[in-house]
């Protein structure tokens, strides 16, 4: 596990990059992003267990992308540029097959696995242990959970995997639905079983100590105010969604007291919670660069968004025109996705491949520098 | 050094009892009732334990040695709930008043299965974790972080992600995570149990290190007395009848049931003082006058019936297996040794068909079928001959009663249903009076033996086990070994995956011992254990003598009156 930048400078790429892929569906900005995002992947690839599981998981989100690509197109009869008709009796897939429906497939498609690519990254780079430290104290014990289920999910799987071995190797064979019983009742128990020498292992080291007694009268009071932060959210986004017409901007208001209500109780809650935050990480000039450069790609998005929208609006059906146009200078700017890479080349190939480090093992990069910097 | 056990801050609870030094944990008449239970899992217990002093607390499984180290940081009763009453007083605090989380800066406390109590991903992390909770400075944090990491030889490991560990290391992380708040007391419940024999040495070593150099006092529930006795100050004994002693472990050991084959010897032959190591041991043995002859044979073994030639494998980049060949016989029973990840599971499973070998070819020969050899190409070609016990028996299991695991399997090879041949299984296997229970609430040796069932129900002609001993008692041990012998009596194959050397001193015909995907040593159990140094018994390494696996090879040459 490499953590390559300061957290601060990762959260604001993360942003940076996100920015542009949610804003449009133009198949060659997506294009862009998605071949700077494959630059950092070439570069940082490592055989990590976090790496293995991602892996997975992007090899996956492709099929299921290639999937829903065919599923636009056999569905959606749209549009004026047909390429090839089926035959129309057929149910659901019969009718012109369209460049339209492809092409708004396509554009889906990439921003999906833009979004997902940009968050393996994002994992790869920094573990979800180190930037929870950032979140603020009243969401720790959702980053503690966030944090165990990241830990928690492959041990699952493995436990899943034993048990469907054992199973085979007692004659069993899982061939419909129904044979996969035999594998849930062991995995579920297994995993409570774990779960229970967590909870142990986490209360022995102090976990849900040195809260603050506060008075019953307190007590209720914030539990009040969640409800009453809660309701007031839900009305104001109902409002808004629903009752367009209303002639005040009640629906604003109402979501802006909740939002208000909660941060507050939540706050208050954190601060009964005396916890300290053990940060180990360091601001190196390639984090200002990467932030400024992060700063540049979520400026010149969100400003081309504002100022110009036709650039990044995309959509393939009539009337609009089935071809994306392409304007360079804000798509070279969304090169900027792939700096991690140029700021952090890859590391010598032998430190990286060695199939299980010794006890003797390199210092990781990054270290080296560490005593030349400032502890923050 | 910031390590030091901090000056003592005992405020005298209970002044006058026994002598100058007050205990630095004080249990009085505890008793306990899990809340599902109606069985005491602790019935009026009282013991004192010294300031600096190493404790071991052993005894069979459901004795209620986890339970009483429980008592001492609070998880009992404040986690469970269930019906406590006595007194306790560690370090001057009531752990049953302020429970886990009040008591965690006086006892640390480590857990059997260290993956299984890992909060965060890691090695750093994981070390900070108590530290954040308790709102330690960040300075602090800082410097105690390095501490624990050189105090467990562990500085390399830093980075690492807790799951790339071998098992010792991670058990070594899992401590020096809770020395980060400096306890007075380090609680153990059987770190070792999980690990293999190279890595229970090395967490043994460091606790040593942590009570002889630091002062640290230790508790530890441990099975593995042979390996423990020697720095231990006293030992508890805790039975599943509610019996208790408590003493050197001289005294206790001389009074005890199962016990490790040396002190089992002395015992019989009447050595005094006990000897607690291999090098006291040898002072009786010199002395010992033994008749000559030579050594009884191991069981007759006949034709051959599994072959296994030249079988590679490789796991991505990693070659699991290079090479290997052997023949095994009819009767026979092999134990598979070697440090972990040296290929033995990856040998059973690709002797079963779970995994396809690169080259070489695994056959069979069955026994009634002659003498033409079947090629084992998958899974469906090995089943009607041969079984594999996988290492967690929990993931096998998932009947409501034992018998229904039995008849799962029955059904699954289009065996009829015969509640006699199903009986006599079990009856073999000696959980018959189980027949009717839930699987999921038996003891851990009990599971193993229904996982035994569960595979043995197809009457395979080849058994394959993979650590079946892990976790287990001597007793537990002691009636695998019994239904082991009874099998290959019966002419069944035997191959087991096992760290376990007394047991392949007492049950194995023939050792294959393997590392780095080759075997690297053949032979008879006698031989194999007599030219090796670590895969040696107590009985050979006191006597260095080829005939001498077990107690009872000793015993037997022993001259009357001789000793």
């Amino acid at each position: 596990m490499r953590q390559v930048f300061h957290p601060v400078a990762w959260l604001a790429w993360l942003v940076g990059v996100m920015t542009p892929v949610l804003l449009t569906r133009n198949p060659l900005y997506q294009g862009v992003v998605l071949a700077a995002l494959l630059l950092n992947l070439w570069a940082w690839q490592e055989e990590t267990p976090s790496w293995v599981g991602w892996r997975a998981v992007l090899r996956l989100a492709g099929w299921l992308v290639l999937f829903s690509v065919g599923v636009n197109v056999l569905t959606v009869h749209y549009g004026e540029h047909v390429w090839a008709t089926l035959p129309r009796e057929w149910p659901l897939i019969g009718g012109p097959l369209t460049l339209e429906a492809l092409m708004f497939g396509v554009g889906s498609a990439l921003s999906l696995l833009s979004l997902l690519l940009l968050f393996a990254l994002f994992n790869l780079g920094m573990p979800p242990s180190r930037w929870l430290r950032l979140v603020p104290g009243f969401l720790f014990q959702a980053g503690v959970v966030t944090s165990i289920a990241v830990t928690f999910v492959p041990a699952t799987v493995q436990a899943a995997r034993d048990t469907y071995d054992a199973q085979r190797l007692r004659g069993h064979r899982f061939r419909r639905l129904t044979d996969y019983a035999p594998l849930f009742a062991p995995v579920l128990v297994d995993s409570l079983e774990r779960s229970v020498q967590l909870a142990e292992s986490m209360a022995a080291r102090g976990f849900g100590a040195n809260l603050a007694p506060i008075s019953e009268r307190r007590h209720v009071a914030m539990q009040a105010g969640i409800w009453l932060g809660l309701v007031s959210l839900l009305v104001g986004l109902f409002a808004r969604t629903y009752w367009a017409a209303a002639p005040l901007p009640w629906g604003n208001a109402l979501i802006v007291v909740g939002v208000g209500l909660l941060t507050c109780v939540f706050w208050l809650q954190g601060r009964r919670v005396r916890r300290t935050r053990y940060r180990r990480w360091y601001w190196r000039p390639r984090d200002t660069l990467l932030l400024l450069g992060s700063l540049v790609l979520f400026g010149v998005s969100l400003g081309v968004r504002l100022l110009a929208p036709q650039v990044w609006l995309y959509y393939p059906y009539p009337p609009y025109d089935v071809w994306p146009t392409f304007a360079p200078v804000p798509g070279l700017f969304l090169l900027l996705a792939g700096l991690p890479a140029l700021l952090a080349p890859p590391p010598p190939v032998e430190s990286s491949r060695a199939p299980s480090p010794g006890p003797q093992q390199i210092a990781p990069p990054g270290e080296n520098t560490a005593s030349r910097s400032t502890l923050t | 050094m910031d390590m030091q056990p901090k000056t003592t801050r005992f405020t005298a609870a209970h002044e006058g009892k026994g002598g100058a030094v007050p205990p630095i944990a004080l249990l009085e008449e505890v008793t306990y009732i899990y809340p599902a239970g109606t069985a005491r899992a602790l019935d009026h217990l009282s013991l004192g334990v010294e300031d600096g002093e190493f404790l071991l607390v052993v005894g069979p499984s459901g004795a209620g040695k986890s339970t009483l180290l429980r008592v001492l940081n609070g998880l009992v009763p404040h986690f469970q709930g269930g019906l406590f009453g006595g007194r306790v007083w560690v370090a001057g605090r009531d752990p049953v008043a302020l429970g886990p989380q009040g008591m965690g800066d006086v006892v640390g406390m480590v857990f059997q299965d260290p993956e299984a109590s890992f909060v965060t991903e890691t090695v750093e992390d994981e070390l900070v974790f108590a530290m954040e909770n308790w709102g330690l400075p960040p300075t602090t944090m800082r410097k105690r972080v390095e501490e624990a990491l050189d105090l467990l030889d562990i500085a390399h490991l830093r980075q690492r992600h807790v799951s790339t560990l071998s098992g010792g290391e991670k058990q070594r992380v899992a401590i020096a995570a809770a020395m980060t708040l400096q306890p007075r007391i380090l609680v153990l419940d059987e770190p070792t149990s999980q690990l293999d024999p190279q890595g229970a040495e090395e967490v043994l070593i460091a606790l040593r290190h942590l009570n002889e150099d630091l002062g640290i006092t230790i508790i530890l529930a441990e099975h593995r007395l042979e390996r423990v006795a020697q720095y231990a100050d006293r030992v508890l004994y805790l039975d599943d009848g509610g019996e208790m002693r408590l003493g050197t472990p001289r005294d206790v050991f001389a009074h005890i049931p199962l016990v490790p084959p040396l002190i089992e010897l002395a015992r019989t032959l009447e050595w005094h003082p006990l000897p607690l190591t291999i090098k006291e041991g040898r002072r009786f043995a010199r002395t010992l006058r033994l008749r000559r002859g030579s050594a009884p044979p191991r069981g007759r073994v006949g034709e051959a019936v599994l072959r296994v030639e030249d079988v590679w494998y490789r796991y991505g980049e990693h070659e699991a297996l290079r090479g290997v060949s052997f023949t095994a016989r009819e009767g026979e029973f092999i134990a598979l040794m070697g440090r972990n990840g040296s290929g033995k599971s990856t040998l059973l499973k690709a002797i079963v068909g779970l995994l396809a070998p690169d080259r070489g070819r695994v056959s069979v020969r069955p026994r009634r079928g002659g003498t033409t050899w079947h090629r084992v190409a998958s899974l469906d070609d090995a089943l009607p001959h041969m079984g594999l016990v996988l290492q967690n028996p929990g993931r096998m299991l998932f009947q409501e009663t034992v018998l229904g695991e039995v008849r799962f399997t029955r059904r699954n090879h289009g065996l009829p249903e015969d509640p006699g041949a199903e009986r006599a299984l079990l009856e073999v296997l000696g959980i018959g009076h189980l027949a009717q229970r839930d699987p999921r609430d038996l003891s851990g040796g009990e599971r193993q033996r229904v996982a035994i069932a569960a595979v043995l129900a197809a009457n395979p002609q080849i058994i394959l086990l993979d650590e079946p001993t892990r976790g287990l008692d001597y007793r537990q041990k002691a009636a695998l070994t019994r239904v082991l012998r009874e099998l290959t009596a019966q002419g069944h194959t035997v191959i087991m995956a096992t760290h376990d050397v007394e047991l392949v001193a007492r049950a194995a015909d023939r050792v294959l011992l393997m590392a780095e995907g080759e075997v690297v040593v053949d032979g008879p159990t006698r031989e194999v254990m007599t030219e090796s140094l670590v895969f040696a018994s107590q009985m050979t390494k006191l006597f260095r003598d080829p005939r001498f696996l077990t107690v009872e090879d000793v015993l037997q040459c022993v001259d009357e009156g001789g000793a």
